[in-house]
């Protein structure tokens, strides 16, 4: 066991007994993600294709291709405008990362050898991985790396991953030591920053030093990853080989090709891997389990911090007064829709993203429930006794599809008459949320009611920067409290387990009172993988190990 | 005058016995009989339907996934606890409505367009016809993936107008090779000879005597718009998530169909299917009674 996989058990098992010097190594570096209210609830078990075995991978080479089924690209896919789960996706096979974080909520090193912080968690040293190359034959280099990371900081470059440093890291703070160190110095301690700087945020793959990462990075995808870009056509997928030259060697992809087929709908994909069309379907709501045939097929799970967060805008509309949107939360019966529509495959929310981290829950503080009586009394007091008409704005997705229905019965019961509204304009420019009108747009960052996906976090530091926080880029709700941003400099500044859970319970506390985003439960990341094949799994970003799958 | 009085008055009882004559061939036809009264069961629900189901359509009992068939769900619950009977009852309300104003007006633009081209004949002709050949040769699933892709979103009028807009070349063709024929009898000449405008000659002359080849197509067109209407809506086309629309009710149930959960899937099929031929059967007996 690594010095990693030990701090992270560490973690696992509780804060007590962890000096403030073990948890900025360990906690931080291996994951906070390794706290997961599934994680423990499930054990991150899999019904068949078992996690463990993808590490058994020296098995022969078997030749011929891999199709795996992935979501809606709704972005280009490169690493500055990469904002959706079938670009991620796409990167996570063409592309690699400083780090990895796998099935078990673990931060591995991949380009990074290692990571230390040397003063409580400002300063961290990352050793590069030497004889690494590209697709294109070239070496990597510390050049290459820190080219790789300051560019996302570049404001001109308006990559969508920035918005993750915002009040972390600037460009200034990632330097080059030597050849085979590079260094990032903090804006101030940050216990999360291998979470961060990790493939959670998927738009940090290796790009050569001077290559552009936006639109038109696509033609080319030079990284390191194990799979060299063979052809990408929009709306359509990708096909890549092998990388023979993969620095991996217990990681060599078995097969010659990869094809990454795109799906609007799982259960279209769980259809044609009953087939045999398909291998492995990468990413699969809950709802669609019971479709799967298990005499052909196994299923993967991992827990994870995906969710789907609903925002009530503040700044106008009518969610603006508080009393209503907490009326709108307390009318979901967050256990029974678990249970009932997505049989049990997830984990509770409570409104903060920080509910979804067992090492940040603080049991004084109540999970939200149904209360209709109180959320009818809540609008009545509002002044809002009679409802009112809004739209819920979204897109199509089998788990939105979902929750977008409920939602909607839901409300009216206390007389919000909701008309869904659908469209793959959904995740439209502005891209931030600073930049927003007060206007209806439907879309994600101008609307007054929207249901947004968000992939899984090791850590909950980038959704509380990005969605919670005032200056957030991905504050839909157009939230803004002095008290929640100061809970949230505390959070993400706290050097120890105890400091760090005592911030989360202020946030979680803030969040419930204040209810800009209502969160119902967290996902179980669930991979549909044909009988005959082992190593594959997807973690909680929906990124998947496609290297290492092996036929049994 | 006189004389051209008697004669039309002659030609209007004539119509009328023929009328009459047809419905009494309709009325003892059983496949015509059957279909009508299955396609009056479905406008019944789609005109009262709301009133009488016995549980909202809407209404998400998350408690009450996957249900099977039962007396309290008569045709069970789909995957988020609606209650399938009533969605299926009140479903037919927008395919009926959809597919009847997408008939209508390729019916009234086929017409009018069937009429210009077979009366005036020539470069006009000529324009129209291969015009509406260009527009028949796309398939109504393609242009309306395209026109709903640029307005944006789903949009009930914008994909009544799409499928009204594709069946108009086909009814067109059929009018014009009514009109052909028609526009070289006497009576004809004769409206011309009296100097009579176009438009008078067309709506009033012409196009009652070629109404018999309009019903039946409008007939038939309309159990195609039952199918366009919900083949879209299993697409997620030209409809909101959470209606009740048939096709959609298919497609957000169909993955389940030989797993725990067959009825969500069958019976708003079912309702699919049942209208269609319904409309099918109808359309075949009036085919039959004007070829008799």
């Amino acid at each position: 066991m690594s010095d990693i996989e030990q701090e992270k058990l560490n973690v696992a098992s509780g804060p007590q007994g962890l000096s403030r010097r073990r948890f900025i190594q360990g906690v931080a570096a291996t994951g906070i993600g390794a706290g997961l209210v599934g994680l423990a609830a499930c054990g991150g078990d899999s019904d068949g294709a078992a996690t463990d075995e993808a590490t058994d991978t020296t098995a022969a080479p078997v030749g011929g291709p891999l199709k795996i089924a992935i979501g809606k690209v709704a972005n280009p896919p490169t690493p500055f405008t990469t904002n959706d789960q079938g670009s991620l996706q796409i990167l996570g096979c063409v592309g690699e990362y400083l780090a990895w974080e796998n099935d078990k909520g673990e931060v591995e090193p991949r380009v990074a050898e290692s990571w230390e912080s040397t003063d409580g968690g400002t300063t961290w040293t990352y050793k590069i991985r030497q004889g690494i190359t590209f697709h294109d034959g070239s070496p990597l280099t510390a050049d290459d790396v820190v080219w790789s990371i300051v560019s996302h900081l570049d404001e001109a470059n308006a990559s969508t991953q920035a918005g993750t440093f915002a009040g972390v890291l600037t460009a200034a703070g990632v330097t080059k030591v030597d050849d085979s160190t590079v260094q990032f110095v903090c804006d101030a301690p940050t216990g999360a920053l291998p979470n961060l700087l990790s493939s959670t945020t998927y738009g940090l793959v290796m790009m050569k030093n001077g290559d552009k990462g936006g639109d038109g990075w696509q033609a080319t995808m030079n990284s390191c990853g194990p799979w060299v870009l063979e052809s990408y056509t929009e709306g359509t997928g990708a096909t890549f080989t092998k990388n023979a030259n993969y620095w991996d060697t217990n990681r060599q992809p078995a097969f010659d090709t990869l094809e990454l087929i795109q799906f609007d709908s799982a259960d279209a994909a769980i259809a044609q891997l009953a087939t045999g069309e398909l291998d492995i379907v990468s990413f699969v709501s809950a709802s669609s389990v019971a479709s799967v045939d298990t005499s052909v097929a196994d299923i993967v799970r991992v827990p994870s911090s995906g969710t789907l967060m609903v925002h009530m805008r503040n700044d106008f509309g009518p969610f603006q007064d508080k009393r209503i949107r907490k009326a709108a939360a307390l009318t979901l019966a967050r256990a029974d829709y678990l249970s009932g529509v997505l049989a049990g495959e997830g984990s509770l929310g409570n409104d903060s993203p920080t509910s979804a981290y067992q090492t940040l829950i603080d049991a004084s503080v109540p999970q939200r429930e149904k209360d209709l009586e109180q959320a009818k009394a809540l609008m009545e007091e509002a002044g809002a006794a009679d409802g009112f008409e809004v739209d819920l704005s979204s897109y199509s997705r089998d788990d939105i599809n979902l929750l977008a229905p409920y939602l909607q019965s839901a409300l009216a019961e206390i007389g919000i008459t909701v008309t869904i509204k659908q469209a793959d304009s959904y995740y439209s420019p502005p891209w931030s949320a600073q930049e927003s009108k007060q206007v209806e747009n439907n879309i994600w960052l101008e609307s007054n009611f929207g249901i947004t996906d968000f992939g899984h976090r090791g850590s909950p530091d980038v959704v509380l920067t990005r969605v919670f926080a005032s200056t957030g880029d991905w504050n839909a709700a157009q939230y803004k409290s002095d008290d929640m941003d100061a809970a949230i400099t505390t959070f993400k500044t706290a050097t120890t387990p105890e400091a760090r859970k005592a911030a989360a319970k202020t946030v979680q506390e803030i969040a419930l009172e204040d209810s800009p985003y209502i969160i119902i439960y967290f996902q179980t990341a669930i991979g549909i993988v044909r009988k005959g094949l082992t190593g594959f799994y997807s973690n909680g970003m929906a990124q998947f190990e496609s290297a290492a799958v092996r036929p049994a | 005058m006189s004389a051209e009085r008697d004669l039309r008055a002659v030609a209007r009882a004539e119509r009328d016995r023929i009328r009459s004559e047809r419905l009494r061939q309709l009325r003892r036809n059983p496949a015509f009989v059957v279909g009508a009264v299955i396609l009056g069961i479905w406008v019944v629900c789609a005109l009262i339907g709301e009133f009488v189901v016995p549980h909202e359509p809407a209404l998400v009992d998350i408690l009450s996934t996957n249900k099977g068939p039962s007396s309290e769900h008569w045709f069970g619950t789909d995957v988020v606890g609606r209650d399938v009977f009533s969605r299926v009852i009140v479903g037919a309300r927008p395919v009926l409505v959809m597919a009847f104003l997408a008939t209508v007006i390729g019916t009234v633009l086929g017409t009018v367009i069937g009429l210009v081209a077979g009366y005036f004949k020539g470069w006009a002709d000529v324009i129209i016809m291969r015009i509406l050949d260009a527009i028949s040769a796309l398939p109504v699933l393609v242009i309306a993936l395209l026109a709903l892709a640029a307005v944006g979103g789903s949009s009930q009028p914008v994909t009544i107008l799409i499928i009204g807009f594709v069946f108009t070349p086909i009814i067109a063709r059929t009018v014009r090779a009514a009109v052909l024929p028609e526009a070289e009898l006497d009576y004809v000449a004769a409206a011309r000879l009296r100097t009579e405008r176009a438009p008078h000659i067309l709506a009033v002359e012409i196009l009652p005597n070629v109404l018999p080849p309009i019903i039946v197509e409008f007939t038939v067109r309309l159990g195609y718009a039952v199918f366009a209407i919900a083949t879209l809506g299993f697409l997620g086309v030209g409809v909101q998530l959470g209606s009740p629309n048939w096709g959609s009710q298919v497609a957000e149930n169909y993955g389940r169909i030989f797993a725990d959960n067959w009825w969500s899937t069958t019976f708003p099929a079912g309702a699919i299917a049942t209208l269609a031929i319904a409309i099918n059967l109808v359309a075949d007996g009036i085919v039959e009674s004007f070829e008799q």
